[in-house]
């Protein structure tokens, strides 16, 4: 079976200046520098098949946007093989880049000073694209992400939400047959995030279209993926699909509640109580114990909920899970 | 179809730099305009030394006025059609690359056209103003005047792509390759003839400002094949030298993560 993504023993190091301390450190680093090796990815091995919604998740620093760009074609492995769709991403990567969109949430491919619109007719170029095919793709993209508004705005104008539905829809344009999203959600609200993740779910769905998706935000995987790799310290902790991460390991979520009465207070399996303020409760809930409708439930009995939030435990959090429990 | 597809692909990128140029239009048009107004005040200066002297080893007011403006079109050109180069050393050190290197297009040519400098219409707009008035631009002298434009176009926009691309081993140094090239400049706009052999030998390798004026400026006060082989090849040495340093340095390339949008400077 060809994969689209095949891995094996990827290894980067990065050579780094050691930096210096005082006047006197940094005449003598000057003349004659020390620098120390920094290995951001070490020895990873995995397989992706095509159509597969992959997350590749872990804190900061923890090698994710490293190895995307190594399978991407930005960076050259220092020891390792990679094969995306049968390529290789470092040595073809003018062939590769027919085949994958990219999206870098810290990165724009869009022309700062022109409206959106103008960047997916340069696109139709460097794609090659047929105008006609380009014509009908950008119509259908345009009307599914809802943007037809911002398309004769300069990017410099538009909110990060909205510049994103375009950076994805840019990414989309050439019908890639894999999408590398590197944390395509950071610094978006909530309503932004929800559509992002919800319309690369839908055209993978749709088109069969591989995803690699990055980010420290358990939410992207769990609304995206299937599959979940998390990566902490450069090394995979847990390669497994996204319902064995969360049964072995995502077990809690933070409820906020805020009240009309001053006052609340009830005992349930696996509930703790983090905050107690005059109308404002926040508890962590162990969802094996006692599910969240439960408690919202019992919580209802007691007082009248004025606004509710229920959050996942920060990618921090999870790593502590996994590390405890690979002690354990 | 492949020649054709890279053909439609670089004039739409021209059109797309020209309005983002246009997008923000006073600014271009005072820009353009102020560094007419400079280059031919620059000028002056020559104009006020010949009044006082004929000839400097045989150069005179209208070979200057040519020098001044082969190198004035020539850098308005480079940095119309390929603003990028400068701006190379910051893409490398930023990791602002990384955009290129995902799209199917060679990327040392997509990163250097994907910038365009409004200063740029205006040294091209001085540079035919010089020419003209050097009395060199003449229907008869047109085709030598293209040829040695444009070998000294390449070298001015290879030289760039040289000094900015040590940032793949040097790290941040984008305003030392801002110097080397503003070095270069100066150079190019002195004529040859009054510098030592050794000087003139630095000025076709180390600080190839003789191929950008000197060279085609001699050519066109008088035309010989050994000076016309010497400039192509010179230039083409330098074609070739300046992609195979930017693709061995591209291997070294580490990317980053500065937030930044494409066409920003």
């Amino acid at each position: 079976m060809s994969y689209a993504v095949a891995v094996s023993n990827m290894t980067k190091d990065f050579v780094l200046k050691e930096p210096a301390k005082g006047f006197v450190g940094n005449l003598k680093s000057l003349i004659s520098p020390k620098f120390n090796t920094f290995r951001a990815v070490d020895n990873i091995s995995f397989k992706i098949e095509r159509g597969e919604r992959l997350a590749f998740i872990g804190p900061n620093g923890a090698g994710k946007s490293t190895s995307i760009k190594m399978m991407s074609g930005i960076l050259h492995p220092t020891s390792g093989d990679i094969s995306v769709l049968g390529l290789t991403p470092g040595k073809d990567r003018t062939q590769l880049g027919y085949k994958i969109g990219t999206v870098f949430g810290q990165r724009s491919q869009l022309w700062y000073h022109l409206p959106a619109g103008d960047t997916f007719d340069l696109l139709a170029r460097v794609y090659d694209l047929n105008p006609k095919a380009y014509r009908e793709k950008k119509n259908e993209l345009v009307k599914l992400f809802e943007i037809k508004h911002l398309l004769d705005q300069p990017v410099r104008k538009l909110s990060l939400g909205q510049r994103m539905r375009c950076e994805v829809v840019a990414s989309l344009l050439h019908g890639p047959e894999i999408v590398f999203l590197d944390e395509p959600t950071i610094g978006l609200d909530v309503t932004a995030k929800s559509i992002i993740r919800d319309l690369i779910k839908e055209r993978s769905q749709r088109f069969g279209t591989t995803v690699f998706l990055t980010s420290h935000d358990t939410g992207d995987m769990e609304r995206v993926c299937d599959r979940v790799i998390v990566i902490n310290h450069g090394r995979v902790l847990f390669d497994d699909t996204i319902e064995k991460l969360r049964a072995r390991y995502i077990k809690k979520k933070r409820v906020t509640l805020m009240t009309a009465e001053e006052d609340l207070h009830f005992e349930a399996r696996g509930v703790n109580w983090l905050e107690k303020k005059p109308h404002k409760f926040i508890l962590d809930v162990e969802v094996d114990k006692t599910p969240i409708d439960e408690v919202i439930a019992t919580a209802l009995k007691h007082a009248r909920i004025r606004d509710l939030t229920v959050e996942d435990p920060q990618m921090e959090d999870v790593i502590k899970f996994i590390y405890r429990a690979d002690k354990e | 179809m492949n020649l054709k597809n890279n053909y439609e692909f670089f004039t739409h990128l021209l059109k797309i730099n020209l309005k983002s140029l246009t997008s923000l239009r006073g600014a271009f048009l005072l820009q353009a305009t102020f560094m007419i107004i400079n280059n031919l005040v620059f000028f002056t200066m020559w104009w006020v030394f010949f009044k006082k002297f004929k000839s400097i080893k045989g150069w005179e007011i209208t070979d200057l006025c040519a020098l001044y403006g082969v190198v004035a079109f020539v850098f308005g050109v480079s940095v119309i059609f390929f603003g990028g180069v400068r701006s190379l050393a910051k893409m490398i050190d930023g990791g602002d690359l990384d955009v290129y290197l995902t799209q199917p297009k060679n990327t040392l040519f997509y990163a250097s056209s994907s910038q365009s400098h409004a200063s740029g219409w205006g040294d091209v707009v001085s540079g035919i103003i010089l020419l003209w008035f050097s009395g060199y631009l003449t229907f008869g002298s047109l085709p030598l005047m293209l040829t040695v434009l444009f070998c000294s176009f390449v070298v001015f926009v290879c030289i760039g792509i040289l000094f900015n691309s040590l940032a793949f081993w040097m790290g941040p140094m984008d305003s030392l390759a801002r110097q080397f090239y503003d070095f270069v400049v100066t150079f190019s706009i002195y004529p040859q003839v009054i510098f030592s052999q050794f000087l003139k030998m630095i000025l076709f390798t180390v600080i190839p400002g003789g191929f950008i004026g000197h060279l085609p400026v001699s050519l066109l006060r008088e035309f010989s094949w050994s000076n016309l082989g010497f400039l192509v090849v010179g230039s083409a040495g330098f074609f070739i030298l300046s992609v195979v340093v930017f693709n061995r340095g591209l291997k070294k390339y580490e990317s980053g993560n500065r937030f930044i949008g494409v066409g920003t400077n």
